[in-house]
């Protein structure tokens, strides 16, 4: 009787190789940026950022934002009252976030990826 | 050769077995979670709950969570008149008013705070927020006397309570200003309304204001993961943390300088006021998180630790139990922090130049 059969523990190691690779990797989706516009809790735009147009506009009940997705993104324009959204200047990285609070309106960007933060305080 | 085989066969057939089980196990996890965002309270509200319930239970609940936030803006709001903390400023002076549990309870936990303090921190600093958001919009300083005047009118010792629904400011034109507390209370209560509906585990962001419980539920984990909140940078973009925290239970509350902040003659004038001197803090914080179990509290204090700077802060910190706090400080080469020891071990920095450093104060 043969006891080591190679083949055998080629299988077993493989097996072992995958069930080890499936905990980091489960639950990790691409690493692509997303831009996302939520106006009063609802999504009103979410895509790629590497695919939207260079300037999105957005009309609401309560006014006008222009974004501008050249190098980062950023608010350029806006007709609410004080003008916090495009003073709040470029955001690049996933979980940053420009409001413009009387229009109720969000941009952030995010990324699927295991290492993110849930909240920050601020 | 038959007979090995047949072992071979046998412990292929027990590995893929245990593997299957392992992954079914993952999928058959009953714990669902639910996001909402929102705008609430002047800000931007995001709940984000786990249950062993269905997804529409859970929208449900959360739904009554955002409610709730309606509720006690009506009830705490300075800037509408029909609002119960209105009603109190209204009859300032002169009659006590009948006011609900939820302003009972903040006003309440505001003069606890107000105490432990020695007023750095004050509810009734209303009349010294609104003479300088009058007269920056102006874009003018207030005068010396005009500030005496609203320090004159600012004083808790003068706010009583009458339980369970009583309240009188025995000050003739003074005003209660609950911004430096309202957001923690309200984490608060929609943190034991989540907690009373069954939700085992969620994170309430009211506008930076964090209020965790439950660790992070995760897929098939059967131990939990804590929640990861961050701390702002006070020079970076919104979301871009100095330095992440790891916890699974409590509040992390921030007070900050670097973001509401109007300039005058090339000023900067912030919006958190030291209720004693009348004037917008000045000093080198830019922001203090508390992290504790009572959100309330944790508010209060982080207006009061801007107000009282660094050293003062560590020393009160040293008698109240269960009380953390992160101090980010702007210096002649960039920022630092400090920190409470006891969050040694679960406060990163997120920044390469930044250092933290561990203060003991027990």
């Amino acid at each position: 009787m043969k006891r080591y059969d190679p083949a055998l523990y080629a299988i077993l190691a493989l097996i072992f190789a995958l069930s080890c690779a499936y905990v980091p990797l489960a639950g990790r989706g691409g690493g692509e940026m997303t831009i996302e516009v939520v106006r009063d809790g609802k999504t009103e735009f979410r895509a790629p950022l590497g695919d939207v147009p260079e300037m999105l506009e957005f009309r609401g009940p309560e006014g006008y934002n222009a974004i501008s997705s050249v190098e980062g993104v950023r608010m350029v324009s806006a007709d609410c009252p004080g003008g916090d959204c495009i003073r709040a200047g470029t955001i690049k990285n996933a979980g940053e976030s420009i409001i413009c609070l009387p229009h109720r309106l969000t941009v952030k960007l995010t990324k699927e990826s295991a290492s993110e933060m849930d909240a920050v305080s601020y | 050769m038959k007979k090995s085989s047949l072992r071979h066969f046998f412990l292929i057939f027990c590995s893929l077995a245990g593997i299957v089980g392992i992954f079914s196990i993952r999928m058959i996890d009953p714990l669902k979670t639910v996001s909402r965002d929102g705008i609430s309270m002047d800000t931007v509200v995001r709940m984000t709950a786990s249950a062993a319930k269905t997804e529409s239970e859970l929208d449900e609940i959360l739904e009554g969570a955002f409610g709730l936030l309606e509720e006690m803006e009506k009830k705490f709001s300075t800037h509408d008149p029909n609002s119960e903390i209105s009603a109190v400023n209204a009859a300032s002076g002169a009659e006590w008013v009948k006011i609900s549990y939820d302003t009972y309870a903040v006003l309440a936990s505001s003069i606890n705070a107000a105490r432990l303090a020695d007023g750095a921190f004050d509810p009734t600093v209303g009349a010294v927020t609104l003479l300088w958001q009058k007269k920056l919009a102006e874009g003018k300083i207030p005068e010396d006397g005009e500030i005496s005047e609203a320090v004159r009118k600012t004083d808790f010792g003068k706010l009583s309570l009458s339980a369970p629904d009583g309240a009188f400011l025995d000050i003739s034109g003074g005003a209660i200003d609950l911004g430096g507390v309202a957001k923690g209370y309200a984490s608060a209560a929609v943190r034991d309304y989540l907690r009373k509906n069954d939700v085992t585990s969620a994170l309430i962001d009211l506008g930076g204001n964090v209020a965790v419980m439950g660790g992070r539920a995760e897929r098939g984990e059967a131990k939990r993961a804590p929640w990861r909140v961050g701390i702002q940078h006070p020079a970076k973009p919104r979301g871009a943390p100095i330095c992440v925290l790891e916890i699974s239970e409590g509040a992390v509350i921030t007070a900050g300088v670097y973001e509401r902040f109007r300039e005058v003659q090339g000023r900067r004038y912030t919006h958190i006021f030291d209720p004693r001197a009348g004037r917008p803090v000045d000093g080198e914080l830019e922001s203090v998180t508390v992290v504790s179990n009572d959100p309330t509290q944790a508010d209060a204090l982080s207006t009061a630790f801007m107000v009282m700077g660094r050293d003062a802060s560590l020393r009160l910190l040293s008698v109240i139990p269960g009380t953390d706090a992160v101090f980010v400080s702007r210096g002649a080469d960039g920022y630092s922090v400090t920190a409470t020891a006891g969050l040694e071990g679960t406060l990163k920095p997120s920044a390469d130049e930044v250092l933290v450093e561990f203060a003991d104060v027990r």
